[in-house]
């Protein structure tokens, strides 16, 4: 695989493929991530507070990697809120893969509201011999 | 990318409120050493007469490796979030997550019980009851007549 293509590999953020309409009347972020490619994979981490397992939606299509999740977080009732720097919220994110990522065996986990994806690399296309008949 | 805001403050003033906002603003101001523009864990702090109750951002910290403290009205949070040493042949192609320690001091309205303090971490979200100490709420006086 040359550098170039490595490079390519995971960096690219794919826009939404499509307008999608919200019906939830609640805050969409772009969670934070670290995207770590070695020679066997891509590791992608992402900050997902207040998200449990069950809500995480990831979905690959044509390449495009969409993660979805929703965060449940209860406000505590009866009381004022006296400071706000962070909204509970849902979190949405889409990312371009290459078509080296063998799809079949993506992993996925989520500990302490971190959703860790393992994307191996698909091994490279073995070279089909042709053998040539000749009468 | 959408970045996290704060609330607009209630249109009314409140004393508790803008101390908040001031110590918010110390606390960016010389948290934000590492220059990543955010403050690391967020909080939101909740309160009524009675108790507070003061939640934090916290994915992917273990308990183990946060701290907890009170005294008088002042609560902090310390920790730690580990990140992967990148090993040899890896590349980072993306690195928002923050890294590293963390403290952050925060005054309550009132004066905190800390033998009543109650701590709990669920996904990622670490959720912390205050009550008020008993000798700080107000007391009502009875008119004799």
């Amino acid at each position: 695989m040359s550098d170039r293509k490595e490079q390519q590999l995971a960096t690219t953020e794919a826009t939404r493929p499509h307008k999608v309409e919200r019906t939830r009347s609640r805050a969409l972020f772009s969670p934070a991530v670290d995207i770590i490619e070695t020679s066997e994979k891509v590791l992608l981490r992402a900050d997902l507070p207040g998200v449990q397992e069950k809500d995480i939606d990831v979905t690959l299509e044509n390449g495009v990697l969409t993660l979805k999740a929703r965060a449940e977080e209860s406000v505590p009732e009866q009381m004022r809120l006296v400071t706000g720097e962070y909204v509970p919220g849902d979190f949405e994110r889409v990312f371009s893969l290459s078509e080296d990522i063998d799809q079949e065996n993506i992993r996925a986990s989520v500990r302490n509201g971190v959703l860790t994806l393992d994307l191996p690399k698909a091994a490279p296309a073995k070279p089909r011999k042709i053998t040539i008949s000749s009468d | 990318m959408i970045q996290r805001y704060h609330l607009p403050t209630e249109s009314r003033w409140d004393p508790f409120a803008e101390m908040a906002q001031l110590h918010r603003a110390m606390n960016r101001l010389f948290g934000d050493v590492d220059g990543t523009g955010e403050t690391f864990p967020a909080i939101n702090v909740y309160a009524n007469e009675d108790e507070a109750v003061v939640s934090a951002e916290v994915p992917g910290v273990d308990p183990e490796h946060l701290e907890i403290s009170a005294s008088g009205n002042a609560l902090t949070l310390s920790g730690s979030r580990q990140a992967e040493d990148p090993e040899k042949g890896e590349a980072f192609h993306r690195n928002e997550r923050f890294s590293g320690r963390f403290t952050r001091t925060l005054e309550l309205p009132f004066n905190i019980d800390a033998a009543g303090i109650k701590a709990q971490l669920r996904h990622g979200i670490l959720k912390v009851t205050l009550p008020r100490a008993e000798a700080d709420k107000p007391k009502k006086i009875k008119i004799e007549q």
